[in-house]
């Protein structure tokens, strides 16, 4: 049974057969994978090669116990006691043209939750002939400007955020933001999973 | 000619959609596109693509962060 108890039972039924693939655990995909969680998804798989620090807790589903530990099994930890019955496949490894296709084989939508642009570029290229839904974000650094966040979808694409706002000098990544982006993309994935629009 | 470039009316004399993104400070290797109804991964090959009166052009950058 999901953590979600507000579900229908022909939501649930799909939110519970259908597994998601979350690529990077940081701001994007540990709030992402919160929130699809609590939302009724029961199958994730969760792939990162980093450890939790000190500076991600501006913004990352972590705790500061946590730090040390490799990000996937943190967030796996955190997201079990929402729902304890979820099954987290939790992937240490870093992505690359050449695995990423294989790793989200099995999964019916795909996040990309990366910080670094190659990254995030390697992983819409990958996926853009796929015909397989890919939910992207860029944009989201800074404050304020809530009302410029969008969802723009572009045929198997999804893209969630500003499109313009990148990290620097000015333009810190903190909680707000990202969360705004990373609930957009959750949200966006269970509505395409439901048959509505993103 | 005047094309609709992220959902508003603009003119433009680019003859390409590389031309008229370059002229818009936007790195197609970093970019999704969307023309005509076909979409391009960041990194395609958008010299090739003509722009015409009226086509709708859409983008969406790819920036650090996360």
């Amino acid at each position: 049974m999901s953590a979600n108890t507000y579900l229908t039972p022909e939501e649930r039924a799909v939110l519970e057969s259908v597994r998601v693939g979350i690529a990077g655990a940081g701001g994007l995909g540990s709030n992402c994978a919160m929130h699809l969680v609590r939302a009724g998804v029961t199958h994730l798989t969760v792939v990162d090669f980093d450890v939790v620090n000190g500076s991600n807790l501006n913004r990352q589903f972590f705790f500061r116990d946590q730090i040390g530990m490799k990000k996937v099994e943190a967030l796996k930890e955190n997201l079990l006691r929402i729902d304890p019955d979820a099954d987290i496949r939790a992937l240490d490894m870093r992505l690359d043209a050449a695995s990423v296709r294989e790793v989200f084989a099995d999964c019916d939508v795909v996040v990309e939750a990366f910080d670094v642009v190659d990254a995030k570029v390697m992983l819409v290229s990958a996926f853009a002939a796929s015909g397989k839904t890919l939910v992207t974000a860029s944009g989201l650094a800074g404050w304020g400007r809530s009302n410029t966040m969008r969802v723009k979808k572009m045929g198997n694409i999804v893209a969630v955020g500003d499109g313009e706002t990148a990290v620097g000098a000015d333009t810190a990544p903190s909680s707000p933001r990202v969360g705004i982006a990373a609930a957009m993309q959750a949200n966006a994935v269970v509505a395409i999973l439901l048959g509505k629009e993103p | 000619m005047k094309i609709v470039y992220q959902g508003e009316s603009v003119e433009t004399t680019a003859a390409t959609v590389a031309e008229f993104l370059s002229a818009r400070g936007v790195d197609p290797a970093k970019a999704i596109v969307e023309y005509g109804g076909e979409v391009y991964a960041p990194g395609a090959d958008l010299a090739s693509l003509s722009l015409a009166d009226g086509a709708s052009l859409d983008v969406f950058r790819m920036t650090a962060g996360g």
